[in-house]
């Protein structure tokens, strides 16, 4: 057993192993997504455990006309907004760090770089967090996600021409949150290159 | 917010699926165009290009740890206010027969197991 459709089948036929299976392959993407969406590593915790529940819960009921993972981050989409409408607390990337692994981007070694980019991460979080909950949700999916238009659509929702024109939107706002953060950093990148 | 779009809205919405190589052959042609001859419109590109690359660019977080065992747990635990009453009444005996599988053992105490037929 190795493709979604053999997991989703032992299931449905009484291998829960086969669900934990599923659970260990989504779950990092899942929980990925869901921590920039809500900027809380606990919420987004729970949020993936609970979609996970769900999912196991209805999994007779996913027919496969879309993949296993879109209807899964569609059950998580769901459980977030529900969440966020009870909540809009947010946390620092620094505090969300805590208590979960973290891969870096790339290989800079010094603690300095370590520092500077860890600011960056948390300027980018934070500038994330002022957006609202739509906005944010559709960013995740393409930045993050990497869906295609078509795709979110699906999982919002929505036409594909409004996902095209919130996701411009959502950009607009994203720049004009980042902007104090922009000049800054094309000054580094300029001293890098003389050197 | 609403989502009212003007004609230069339109336009610009056009850039920013230009990144996502999200448009028509006969847009796409269209953007380039712009982009060449619009300085204002090679500027917003970037900065949308930029704003991207920034969300793109954030670590990869991972759960640190195996979710699959609660998640299973969790989903035993609903068993006999779940089960049971759906087996019966609503979709017959294959519905979910994961929850069958992990038997009454997982039922947490005091709490009553009804094999649902088969």
């Amino acid at each position: 057993l190795s493709d979604d459709a053999s997991l989703i089948a032992a299931t449905l036929a009484g291998d829960t192993a086969a669900f934990g299976r599923l659970v260990g392959l989504y779950q990092d993407r899942l929980y990925k997504s869901q921590l920039r969406v809500l900027g809380s590593a606990e919420d987004a915790r729970d949020v993936a455990q609970d979609a996970f529940v769900q999912a196991f819960v209805k999994l007779d009921t996913f027919r496969g006309s879309s993949a296993f993972y879109t209807w899964l981050y569609r059950i998580a989409f769901n459980l977030a907004m529900s969440h966020a409408r009870r909540s809009h607390k947010t946390v620092s990337i620094d505090r969300a760090k805590a208590g979960c692994g973290s891969e870096p981007v790339d290989g800079q070694p010094t603690p300095e770089a370590d520092l500077l980019r860890a600011e960056r991460v948390e300027m980018v979080q934070a500038a994330l967090a002022k957006l609202s909950d739509e906005y944010r949700q559709i960013l995740v999916l393409r930045e993050i996600e990497g869906c295609r238009y078509d795709a979110i659509a699906e999982i919002l929702d929505l036409p594909v021409g409004t996902v095209r024109s919130r996701l411009f939107r959502a950009r607009l706002q994203l720049r004009d949150q980042l902007a104090p953060q922009m000049p800054e950093e094309r000054r580094e990148e300029k001293i890098a290159d003389t050197r | 917010m609403t989502e009212f779009e003007s004609h230069s809205d339109i336009d610009d919405e056009l850039l920013s699926a230009y990144l996502d190589d999200e448009l028509s052959s006969e847009e796409r042609a269209r953007v380039a165009a712009r982009i060449a001859s619009d300085p204002a419109a090679k500027s917003l590109l970037d900065e949308l290009r930029a704003a991207s690359s920034k969300v793109q660019g954030l670590p990869r977080e991972i759960v640190g740890h195996d979710l699959s065992e609660s998640v299973l747990r969790r989903h035993a635990r609903r068993l006999p206010a779940v089960v049971p009453y759906q087996l019966t009444r609503r979709a017959g005996p294959s519905r979910c027969r994961a929850c069958q599988s992990a038997g009454p053992g997982a039922v947490g105490p005091g709490l009553p197991w009804r094999r649902p037929p088969d």
